[in-house]
């Protein structure tokens, strides 16, 4: 039982474990700098952010969504809750504030997406800028310095490794337990599987797309602690470039469709890595910054033609059992 | 057997803008019983069932569930009724387990609110142990079984759900015959002599007489009678009550002298929506002659028709045009070897709804009305002009936008796009589904006239009427096969419904 269980996991993550192995092994053979315990750690950092805002991601992606809006979500709340907690409101007290300003921008977006039905895609691209706007003329268009040691030292301090890696595997847990353990998760995929079948069964379907997006606003929320206290500034321009599209790439890179009824969290670890593993590869060899962009592009357009290929297939041989 | 009602409908109607579907329908389910519902396309089956499973709403008439008066508000209501129903396209979600699907809203959770999977495995198992069919795999993905156990699945649900009415649309449909027989053994050992009932509808009259304890039948609108001694229960009597007798003329035939073959087809053979496969389908259409095929829903017509114009892999087969073999792989090809088609699905795929209905008449044919680069707008409208003198049209017919005709003069629309464009083939698949009986007599009008031009018309239509009255040649299209060609004139009524449904060989 418990090997079958291996063996299955394998044959459905073999192709991307192996793309991450064969990344890695280009690079590291390629450079001496690559297995070194302070890149890998790097590395690791790179992914935290991408990883969260993909724990949110993945469950809008299972219930056949889509959120544009989480690269200006972490924008707005990192310099809501930087103006908050200039404003001398206790650490914890603006963490919350900012979250709940997360949790309210997914609360717009998923009661717009469920009780209009409406285009996920459209919804939260007019958030996006909306946000991003609101971000803007809050912050006067510059970044917002200088925050109690607690607040950074909390989201980007250092206690053996980086405290954003301890953050990042606690939310993962969390989202792996809702994935499978919670009938919160059962009910985002069998929104995108088949909505007709959700909605006879009475599952409340505006209900769960709510709070889809609501958590995915959270996530975003708690990215951008993790932003602010990196760069130890609030950027208004925060989560403008490829953030969220990583957040996106990786969950589809992992083997989550775009089309919606799956989630494997796995499989959504593993497409972080590949982005930040690349990314860090690049560095090493020196590329710009701007190739960088580039290639980051590439591969999120071959995961999701190897998306759809996936799907193909699958609808092919279920055809086939059929006849 | 008990006598009690599980329940009642009383004086059923219902309207659709000028159809009445049901006209004071009565239908009791009684405890433990298998009720077969038949009749034939359009009778008013589904809008019955319809109603009943709450989608929709009856204009007036009262339902009795358990001994009560109700009001049935939405499909969760009629099942937390028990009113079941397992639709012909079941709604499971493909990506999920079996037992993911079975407890889909009634999840078991414990304590912290974590699902309790084991718990659900084990009831899942039982649950299939109980319907015979412990083969299935309850971690399987449900996307990936066969349609029969699908269905079992769907079954299972709807009795985690407190199912006591289980209305079964079509099942058999997908089914091999051992897969049906299966499914019959689980209906009368499994759900009725647990005290479920069960409403059967479908369009195998074996079936229905083999499984049901009583029979209803509908026509157009109307209860006809209820079978109940076994004695009245044969396919011949069944018919009969399906037909009744009168057949008006709805649909005029314009007589055209035929020209030489254009199209032929030869040993094709392609699959089914339902996962069936039609084989060696063989006909050919000649100018100016109408080929009517016609058979139950379901049958493949509609698959055939997108098989012609590309849109369908072709498995097996050929065909010619002009006595030359050509391979037809899209619709791109399909249009120009010169098929026109007109779609079942007028609104999705016929017409664009917001723009005029000349511009929607032109849009295939767009080189006649422009020079390279524009359109002209005064050709356009003396096309248009010719069209609505010749088909004796209002003219503001034509510059009314499409999504403010009724569906008749939509449908109109569509069928005079093939008049204006070029093709030579043209394919109607369901012409007059869901129009009223003026239009339907002025889409066959149409038709006609677009024989005379010598235009090649393949039919695809499961109104016998209309395949009777307009089509030169008949071809019948059911599970076993394709039969025919019979010539106009030497079928009649109950005898292309006898084939249809596979009666005739004993008849």
């Amino acid at each position: 039982m418990k090997t079958g269980y291996v063996f299955t996991f394998l044959r459905k993550h073999w192709g991307i474990i192996a793309t991450l192995v064969g990344i890695s092994l280009f690079f590291g053979l390629s450079s001496q700098y690559f297995f070194t315990f302070y890149n890998l750690l790097n590395i690791l950092n790179h992914t935290t952010i991408t990883l969260i805002l993909a724990m949110g991601m993945v469950f809008v992606l299972a219930s056949g969504g889509i959120d544009l809006s989480v690269g200006s979500t972490l924008g707005f709340t990192g310099v809501a809750t930087a103006l908050i907690l200039k404003a001398g409101t206790p650490p914890l007290l603006a963490a919350l504030c900012g979250i709940g300003i997360g949790a309210l921008i997914g609360a717009v977006n998923g009661t717009i997406i469920a009780k209009f039905h409406l285009q996920p895609f459209i919804v939260t691209l007019g958030m996006l800028s909306i946000v991003r706007g609101l971000a803007l003329v809050f912050s006067n268009g510059k970044p917002i310095y200088g925050f109690p040691g607690i607040f950074t030292t909390f989201f980007a301090g250092h206690v053996g490794i980086p405290t954003n890696i301890y953050l990042t595997i606690a939310i993962v847990a969390f989202g792996s337990i809702v994935a499978n353990k919670t009938r919160f998760g059962l009910y985002a995929k069998s929104i995108g599987g088949s909505e007709a079948s959700a909605h006879i069964c009475g599952v409340n379907i505006p209900l769960i797309v709510i709070l889809i997006y609501v958590q995915s606003g959270i996530f975003a929320s708690i990215t951008s602690f993790i932003y602010m206290s990196m760069m130890d500034a609030a950027e208004p321009l925060a989560g403008l470039l490829t953030e969220w599209l990583e957040a996106i790439a990786a969950p589809i890179i992992g083997g989550n469709s775009l089309s919606g009824g799956i989630i494997t969290i796995f499989g959504t670890i593993i497409g972080a890595l590949i982005l930040a593993t690349v990314r860090s590869g690049l560095n090493i060899f020196g590329v710009q910054p701007f190739y960088q962009q580039l290639f980051i592009g590439l591969i999120i357009i071959i995961s999701v033609i190897a998306d759809s290929i996936r799907q193909r297939r699958s609808r092919l041989s279920r055809e086939r059992v059929v006849t | 057997m008990a006598e009690t009602s599980l329940l009642e409908m009383h004086d059923i109607n219902k309207s659709y803008g000028g159809i009445h579907a049901l006209k004071g329908v009565d239908l009791d389910l009684r405890v433990g019983e298998v009720l077969g519902l038949v009749g034939e396309n359009g009778a008013g089956k589904t809008t019955l069932m319809k109603i009943l499973c709450g989608i929709e709403k009856p204009d007036s008439g009262r339902i009795i569930v358990g001994g009560e008066e109700i009001r049935i508000h939405n499909p969760h209501h009629a099942q937390e009724l028990g009113i079941a129903m397992i639709p012909q396209e079941l709604v499971l979600v493909p990506e999920m387990t079996v037992m993911e699907n079975i407890f889909l809203g009634r999840e078991k959770t414990g304590s912290v609110r974590f699902l309790r999977k084991n718990v659900m495995m084990d009831e899942t198992k039982r649950l299939l142990e109980d319907l015979k069919c412990s083969y299935i795999n309850p971690a399987d993905m449900v996307g990936f079984l066969p349609k029969a156990d699908q269905q079992l699945v769907a079954i299972a649900r709807r009795i985690l759900q407190g199912g006591k009415a289980f209305i079964m649309d079509e099942p058999t449909a997908a089914l091999t015959e051992r897969e049906t027989r299966n499914l019959f053994e689980i209906i009368s050992t499994r759900l009725c002599a647990s005290g479920r009932s069960v409403i059967f509808i479908s369009h195998r009259l074996e079936e229905v007489l083999k499984i049901s304890n009583r029979i209803c039948v509908l026509r157009d609108g109307n209860l006809i009678t209820v079978l109940e001694a076994a004695a009245d229960m044969d396919k011949k009597t069944l018919i009969f009550h399906m037909v009744g007798g009168e057949i008006k003329d709805e649909f005029p035939k314009i007589e055209v002298k035929r020209g030489k073959e254009v199209l032929r087809v030869e040993d094709v053979t392609f699959s089914t929506n339902q996962g069936g496969i039609v084989k060696d389908i063989n006909f050919s259409v000649h100018e100016g002659e109408v080929v009517g095929i016609t058979g139950l829903v379901g049958v493949g017509k509609t698959e055939l028709g997108q098989t012609l114009i590309g849109v369908r892999d072709l498995l097996s087969g050929k065909f010619f045009i002009d006595d030359k073999e050509v391979a037809i792989n899209s619709p791109v090809k399909a249009v120009e070897l010169g098929f026109g088609y007109v779609s079942e699905d007028r609104r999705e795929e016929g017409l664009v709804l917001d723009l005029q209905s000349l511009h929607n008449m032109t849009i295939n044919s767009l080189d006649q009305v422009s020079n390279r680069f524009v359109l002209i707008k005064s050709r356009e409208n003396k096309l248009g002009e010719g069209i609505a003198k010749r088909l004796s049209m209002k003219k503001e017919f034509l510059q009314m936008e499409a999504q403010q005709l009724s569906g008749g003069n939509q449908q109109k629309v569509v069928v005079i796009r093939q008049i204006v464009s070029n093709s030579r083939i043209i394919i109607f698949d369901e012409p007059t589904k869901g129009i009223d009986v003026a239009a339907k007599s002025e889409v066959s009008r149409i038709i006609g006239e677009l024989s005379r031009e010598m235009k090649a018309i393949l039919l695809l239509s499961s109104e016998p009427r209309e395949v009777l009255g307009i089509s030169d040649l008949i071809f019948v299209l059911s599970k076993d096969g394709m039969e025919g060609p019979y010539p106009r004139g030497t079928l009649d009524y109950e005898q292309l419904m006898a084939i249809e449904f596979g009666a005739h060989k004993k008849v």
